[in-house]
Order: structure tokens, then C-alpha cells, then sequence
């Protein structure tokens, strides 16, 4: 049977995943959700030929063992995997992060607010737009 | 013709040359006056001689006349016949002495005429002589001869008196001007003498005064070579091929080798390595042409192969006709300097990684404090009774603030490490647009808000606008229990900088504090009377600071506040 996810969350930190699963759900958003806590972890599934393709990534920059620059980059230089779109979540309003991201080609980055309120409503509009608004190009599915 | 001397022993000079001019017509004169005195002299005494002579040829003439009268014998008659014989010529030998046109001439007439007569009478009497003794005898007697004889002596001694007399008068030279020469010679002297010693002190001193000067010169020279030599900088010229012609001992002394293995030898791009050789080849030519360059860094190679950092400053010497000569260039061991420089790298990246994790780790926990409390709050406010609502507020809230805190944190720190970027601002419509974004959800208050004419800066577009943000929205925060707040926004000039400034009627401070005014976390009033960070005035005098300006402020309480800032124009 095939992992048929719409929207992959990798994120160590395991409060922060919930909070960000719970804001997904309110809005529907989080039925096919999977939860992977760290850079190998999502590697190891979208190379898993087993798994169909996301239509979204939502993943954390820090991460212990391959952290998220890491993987975007790997995403990012392969030929099909490129058009998911990736949204980076951090902390960290470092400049350097920010700019890595982007010149390796993230869809979106967004720093994760303390402010629960504005952390549901980031979470929720991003769901919204990549998952409901954004159109995907029609090549990686079979 | 330039002169050296100093001004007295020039006028010493020249008075003594006059002097010896003075003496030497003085001299000259005296000396020909001498000599007239002395033609004249023997003038007169050849005058005097000659008539001398005619006296005695006549005396002559009578005593052979006497003699043969007496005597009959005319072998007396020999030295009558001799001196009958000169006499002419000795009158025309006087004549030809005494001067033309003088009154001797009619003395000298009358000599000849009396000679001519007593010649005559003495012949006579010997022509008598010869015939009768007795005859000769009676016309002797008469006395005439005699008379002759006197007449003829007296108007001799006429001529020789007159002769003696007018070189008496002609002859200048008197006892008293020979005295006053003398005196005047011997003054003169003497004024050579003083002069002299004048000029002889004068010199020595102004020779003493050279040779002082030439000694402290010469210390001086070695006082500053020995600078050049042994500052602790290295110094050396190089020429038109980038060889050293000049290289102090303490470069020699890095660098390991003796003078004479550098200068003309070696070249400065042989010392070099390899990236230095590059950058050399390209920097030369372009410092020859501009005259100038600072602050290269450079790797030497010593003699025994060890490199360590150098850095070079150098400016060129040029002819008249600007072509270049050598360089003057300075060296400074870069050595300590590095360390120094690595070490704040290293510090640098330690802090921002202790930034980096401060913004991470920090945030996260904070977050899901937030987070969990919020779910308390919306999924069992049913179950929660009054008490705990409010607890669970006062979490949220706090948490809140330290979230608040720690962005501010982070903020200040990333500035003092970002590049100021500089461009121009139009203050005024920076102003007016933070004004009118900042005042949009104000429609309740009562706002007199007044933007002077603000002159236009140049600095860092974001930065700026970060200042006025801070300091209009503490201009409102602290304006806002007041009936209506007035706030006003201008700018001036102040000793030729740019002066801008805020004012409002807000709460105000104690100038007590001032100090602390503008430190990071340092708040002059209560949480609850008006909510803050204390990091917004520290950010902007960091801002100000960085763009080479000054922040100020006066206050009084509950009557007002004004901030000052200033840019360079």
C-alpha cells in the first residue's frame, strides 16, 4: 500500500509539531499528514520509491543529524523531486539562513512567531495556499 | 656678487677700506710735497753755489792782478787768465739756473755789467803794470778796484738772498704740518687698529655662532637617523625597478639580512610570496602613477625563509619635473595585529553563534509555553474557573514579553554587525509616512502632531527610518495619558552639522537619570504605566554612533520630552 501524503512536516522538535499539526487540523488541513523528526528521516522517505511525492514540505532549518538547509539542498539539485514546494520554519531570523535558502531555491521561509496566535494563523495560511491556491505542475505524478 | 657677512663686519670693512684710501692720498700727498720741497732745495743751493763760484773767480782774478803789480813777475797773471777766462760761463750757467721773467735776472744784469767793468779796470791796470810800477801803483790806489769788488759781492749776495728766499716761501713744508701729519697718520691708525680688532672679534664670534650650529645640525642628523634607524617601524625607498635604495636597521633586523646584501641588490617583490608578488606587480606601477598607496598587506620572507605580515604605506619622491625618484615607504609588522584580527573573527563568529542559538533555542520553548497555554485557554475554558483563566493570562502575557525582549535583543546585537548602507534620505517623507502608519489606529486620541521642514540626510535608509520608528512611537507611548498629545518634528544646523529632534508633552523624565537614558534594558518608567523593552533608544544611539552623529535628549517630568540626534552633513 502506498503513503499517499499531501503534506510532510519535519520538525524535531516535538511541541512545536504538535502545536503546528493542531493548527493544521482546526482548518482541515492535516489528513494526510505525515510527522518526521529530522533530515534523514525525510530523505530516507522521499527516496523510498514506495512513497508518492507531498504536495507540500514544511520543514524546520535545525535539526540534529541532516538538518534542513541539507535537505533542501538535495531536493533542490534533483531533477524530480524540485517541484515540491518546500516552506522553511525557523526559529532563527539569521540572516545567513535566510539568504542559503533562498539562493538554493525554497519556495518560502517563514520565522516561526512566539506569538501562539500568529504561529496558528502562519500555519494555517500556509496550508491553505500551497495546498489549495498553489497549482503544481503536472509531471512528477503518474 | 652675494654676500655673507653679517652686517657689522661689512660696514667694519668698508669704513677700513676708506680708511686706507684716506691714508694712502694722505701719504701720496705728503710724499710729493716732500719732493717739491726738495727740488726747490737743490734748486737753490746750485743757485747759491754757482754764485759762489763767480765771487771766487773774481776774488781770483784780483790776486793775480795783485801779485804781478806787485812782483812784476807774469806767472801771477795765470789764475787771473783762468778765471777770466770762466767767468762767462758761470754767469750763463746762473743765468740758466734762475727762472724765467724773475727780478734775478736784472740782479744777474747787474753782475754782469759790474764784472764787465772791474774786468776792464784790472786789465788797465796791468796793461799800466807793464809800463810803469809807479803808474799802476797810483791807480790801484784809487780805490776803484775795491769798490768794484764789493759792488760786485753785494749783488751776489743779492741774488743768492733772493734765491734762499723764494724757496723759503715756496717751500711748504713747515715743522707744525709735518706734526699734524703725524698725529693724523698715527689717528688713522689707530682706527685701523680698533676697526681691525672690531673685526677680528666679530668674525671669531660669528665663526664661533657657525660652528655651534653646524655641531647641533650635526647631532640633529644623527638624532634623526638614528630615528630612521631604529624606530620601531621599518623604513625603506625603493626605485624606479623596485629595488631598495634605502632600508633602516630595524626592517634589516626582521627581515635577517646586513645592509649591504639589500640595498641595490635585492628587489622588494624578491621578498615577496607568491600571492604578494601579484598583487605587487599590479599595485607598483599604480602607486609610481598616483604618488601614493596605504595600507597593503604583505607576507616578507625572511632571510631564512620564515614570512611573517607586513603592512605598507608609501608615498613617492618626485623631481621638479614630477618624475619619480624613489618611494617612502614605512613597514609595520602585521604580526600582532593579525592575532588580534583573528581573534575578534573568532569572537565574531562565537557571538553569533551564541546569537544564532540564543534566537533558536530561546524562541522554541517560548513557543510552545504560548502555544500550550493558548490551548488552555480556548479548548477548556469551560472547565477553568475564574482563577486559572487569569494565571493562564498572566503566562501568555509574560511569555509574550520575553519573547518581545529577546527579538529586541537580537536586534541590537545583528545591527552592530551590520554594514551601514549609505545613501540619501528624504528625512520628511520618512517622517511623514511612520507618522501616518503609526497614527492609522489612532483615531480615538486626541493628536496635534507638527513635521517642520526637515532636512535631508545621507545614511542608511532602513537604519534611519528604524531611528525615527523608536522615536515617534515613544513620542506617542509617552504622550498618550495626556489630553492631547502635542509632538514636534524639526531639524537645524549646528556648527555645521545636521540637527534633528522630537519633541512632545508626554511624560517626560528626570534629567537625574539621563545617564541612563540611552542604555540597553534601562527604563525610567513602570511597566505599567507604559509598556517597553528599554532597548529602543539604545538602538538608536547605536545607529546615530554608526553614522558618525551624537543623540541627546532633555526631559521633564509630566511636562515633556525632546530628543536630539545629529549627522554629520
Amino acid at each position: 500500500m502506498r503513503n499517499a501524503a499531501e503534506i510532510l512536516l519535519v520538525e524535531d522538535n516535538p511541541n512545536d509539531a504538535e502545536l503546528a499539526i493542531r493548527a493544521l487540523k482546526k482548518n482541515n488541513l492535516a489528513n494526510n499528514l505525515i510527522h518526521l523528526e529530522d533530515g534523514q528521516e525525510a530523505l530516507d522517505y522521499l527516496y523510498d520509491e514506495k512513497n508518492d511525492m507531498p504536495k507540500l514540505i514544511l520543514m524546520d532549518v535545525k535539526m540534529p543529524r541532516v538538518d534542513g538547509i541539507e535537505v533542501l539542498r538535495k531536493l533542490k539539485s534533483d531533477e524530480k523531486r524540485k517541484v515540491i514546494p518546500v516552506v522553511m520554519l525557523t526559529s532563527s531570523k539569521e540572516d545567513k539562513d535566510i539568504i542559503e535558502a533562498y539562493n538554493l531555491g525554497v519556495n518560502a521561509y517563514i520565522v516561526k512567531p512566539v506569538d501562539f496566535d500568529q504561529f496558528v494563523k502562519a500555519v494555517t495560511q500556509l496550508g491553505f495556499f500551497w495546498m489549495i491556491l498553489n497549482q503544481p505542475p503536472q509531471t512528477s505524478k503518474s | 656678487m652675494k654676500f655673507y657677512f653679517d652686517k657689522r663686519v661689512l660696514i667694519g670693512f668698508t669704513i677700513t677700506a676708506l680708511v686706507l684710501v684716506v691714508l694712502g692720498v694722505f701719504s701720496y700727498l705728503s710724499t710729493q710735497r716732500l719732493m717739491d720741497s726738495a727740488t726747490l732745495e737743490s734748486h737753490a743751493t746750485r743757485v747759491v753755489n754757482t754764485a759762489e763760484r763767480v765771487i771766487k773767480a773774481m776774488v781770483d782774478m784780483e790776486s793775480g792782478q795783485r801779485g804781478f803789480l806787485l812782483t812784476g813777475n807774469e806767472t801771477f797773471l795765470e789764475p787771473y787768465y783762468e778765471a777770466s777766462a770762466n767767468i762767462d760761463g758761470y754767469l750763463n750757467a746762473l743765468d740758466s739756473l734762475i727762472y724765467k721773467g724773475s727780478s734775478q735776472h736784472a740782479r744777474l744784469d747787474t753782475v754782469r755789467t759790474l764784472v764787465s767793468v772791474q774786468q776792464q779796470w784790472i786789465q788797465n791796470v796791468i796793461a799800466l803794470r807793464k809800463k810803469s810800477f809807479a803808474d799802476a801803483q797810483a791807480l790801484v790806489a784809487t780805490g776803484e778796484g775795491k769798490r768794484n769788488t764789493d759792488a760786485i759781492r753785494k749783488a751776489i749776495t743779492n741774488i743768492q738772498n733772493a734765491e734762499m728766499g723764494a724757496f723759503r716761501s715756496r717751500s711748504t713744508i713747515t715743522d707744525t704740518s709735518v706734526q699734524q701729519f703725524q698725529y693724523s697718520f698715527i689717528g688713522l691708525v689707530a682706527v685701523m687698529l680698533i676697526i681691525t680688532f672690531y673685526l677680528f672679534y666679530t668674525i671669531n664670534s660669528s665663526l664661533r655662532l657657525r660652528n655651534e650650529a653646524e655641531a647641533r645640525l650635526k647631532q640633529k642628523a644623527l638624532d634623526i637617523k638614528d630615528l630612521y634607524d631604529h624606530a620601531p617601524v621599518g623604513y625603506h625607498s625603493l626605485d624606479a625597478s623596485g629595488t631598495y635604495v634605502e632600508i633602516n636597521q630595524t626592517e634589516l633586523n626582521w627581515l635577517g639580512y646586513t645592509h649591504e646584501e639589500v640595498v641595490g641588490k635585492l628587489r622588494f617583490r624578491d621578498l615577496l610570496t607568491d600571492t604578494g608578488k601579484k598583487l605587487f606587480q599590479d599595485a607598483f606601477p599604480e602607486f609610481m602613477r598616483t604618488g601614493s598607496v596605504t595600507d597593503l598587506e604583505f607576507e616578507l620572507t625572511r632571510k631564512d625563509g620564515s614570512v611573517f605580515p607586513v603592512i605598507l604605506n608609501s608615498t613617492a619622491i618626485r623631481t621638479a619635473e614630477g618624475d619619480y625618484v624613489k618611494s617612502r615607504s614605512t613597514v609595520i609588522d602585521n604580526t600582532e595585529r593579525k592575532k588580534s584580527q583573528d581573534r575578534i573573527l573568532d569572537l565574531n563568529r562565537e557571538l553569533e553563534g551564541f546569537t544564532y542559538s540564543v534566537s533558536h533555542d530561546l524562541r522554541a520553548p517560548l513557543r510552545s509555553i504560548i502555544g500550550y497555554a493558548n490551548i488552555l485557554k480556548e479548548e477548556y475554558h469551560e472547565t477553568m474557573d475564574d482563577e486559572a483563566r487569569r494565571i493562564t493570562e498572566v503566562i501568555i502575557r509574560n511569555t509574550m514579553r520575553m519573547g518581545q525582549l529577546i527579538d529586541d535583543l537580537l536586534d541590537f546585537s545583528r545591527l552592530g554587525r551590520k554594514q551601514v548602507s549609505i545613501g540619501p534620505i528624504n528625512m520628511k517623507e520618512v517622517v511623514e509616512n511612520i507618522v501616518r502608519e503609526q497614527t492609522a489606529e489612532m483615531k480615538d486620541r486626541k493628536l496635534a502632531i507638527k513635521i517642520l521642514d526637515l532636512e535631508s540626510a545621507v545614511g542608511d535608509q532602513a537604519m534611519m527610518r528604524q531611528v525615527w520608528i523608536n522615536l515617534i512611537s515613544n513620542a506617542l507611548k509617552y504622550s498618550s495619558k495626556k489630553e492631547v498629545s502635542m509632538i514636534e518634528i524639526g531639524s537645524f544646523r549646528k556648527d555645521g552639522r545636521k540637527v534633528y529632534y522630537i519633541s512632545d508633552n508626554g511624560a517626560g523624565f528626570d534629567m537625574k537619570y539621563i545617564d541612563k537614558l540611552f542604555g540597553v534594558f534601562q527604563r525610567l518608567h513602570k511597566m505599567n504605566e507604559f509598556e517597553g523593552t528599554g532597548v529602543g533608544l539604545a538602538l538608536i544611539k547605536t545607529i546615530v554612533k554608526r553614522h558618525g552623529g551624537e543623540v541627546w535628549a532633555e526631559g521633564r517630568i509630566n511636562e515633556g520630552a525632546k530628543f536630539y540626534f545629529s549627522l554629520n552633513p
